[in-house]
């Protein structure tokens, strides 16, 4: 899967948010904030382009302590929770 | 609505309306009723284009104190009159034309749908609010008792 193109991560207000930088509104009543460890995530995906759950509990684990189990369900829910958001474009399957 | 300065979201609020963004801001209060319902809605806003006119719903720097998203009463070379269409007594607030910082043109509502400020209809409820003003004080409350708890806007 891949991030959709126009949407990037942006400091507001002190608070890492998703802007669609691509679009003329930004709409202040419905910023996607994220937290450091979505933060990082994104970043993960930015970075790599086309991406997978995988890939990003990956990035997880060389971060965090956490168990490769863990990393996978949480980034499954965030991956699933962008997926809602409308900001991931779906594998081609 | 009103927020001192140093209020971040104001300030990028702000920042983004200079990058020639259109910005959502909700607002806060009662001092836009009945056309605007502050804590529920966000008023859609863009970087002043044309000069300003007397009807705009504008946020401004007022009195040197505060931001709020108030309506032009007057306007007097440079000298810009403010006051909110929610306030029953004569809360005539003044800023300069520089310190308009955006013009509302729509409200939005929750569920995102959008009415434009300045439809014939709209200035015509405006300017007769207006009008009314002495009575304004009875009118709010009654609104306030009624329409507004069934969510009824202008």
């Amino acid at each position: 899967m891949k991030l959709k193109k126009g949407f990037v991560l942006r400091e507001v207000c002190g608070e890492k948010v998703i802007v669609g930088e691509g679009l003329e509104t930004v709409n202040f009543g419905k910023l996607i904030s994220l937290n450091d460890t979505a933060a990082l995530l994104w970043e993960k995906a930015e970075e790599l382009g086309d991406f997978t759950v995988e890939q990003l509990a990956d990035a997880l684990t060389e971060v965090y302590e956490v168990s490769r189990e863990q990393a996978l369900k949480d980034a499954e829910t965030l991956t699933g929770r962008w997926k809602e958001e409308g900001l991931i474009t779906p594998p081609l399957t | 609505m009103r927020n001192e300065k140093g209020d971040t979201l104001i300030e990028e609020t702000i920042a983004m309306l200079k990058e020639g963004r259109r910005v959502v801001l909700p607002v806060k209060g009662s001092s836009m009723h009945p056309f605007i319902i502050g804590g529920k809605e966000s008023v859609e806003l863009v970087s002043p284009q044309e000069p300003l006119k007397v009807g705009d719903v504008v946020l401004a720097w007022v009195n040197g104190t505060r931001y709020v998203v108030h309506r032009i009463i007057g306007i007097d070379g440079d000298k810009v009159k403010l006051m909110g269409d929610g306030n029953s007594i004569d809360k005539v607030e003044h800023c300069q034309t520089e310190e308009v910082a955006g013009v509302a043109e729509y409200v939005v509502a929750p569920n995102g749908k959008r009415r434009y400020l300045y439809t014939k209809t709209r200035q015509r409820c405006s300017r007769l609010w207006w009008k009314v003003k002495p009575v304004r004080r009875w009118l709010l409350a009654l609104y306030r008792r009624t329409f507004l708890k069934l969510n009824i806007h202008i």
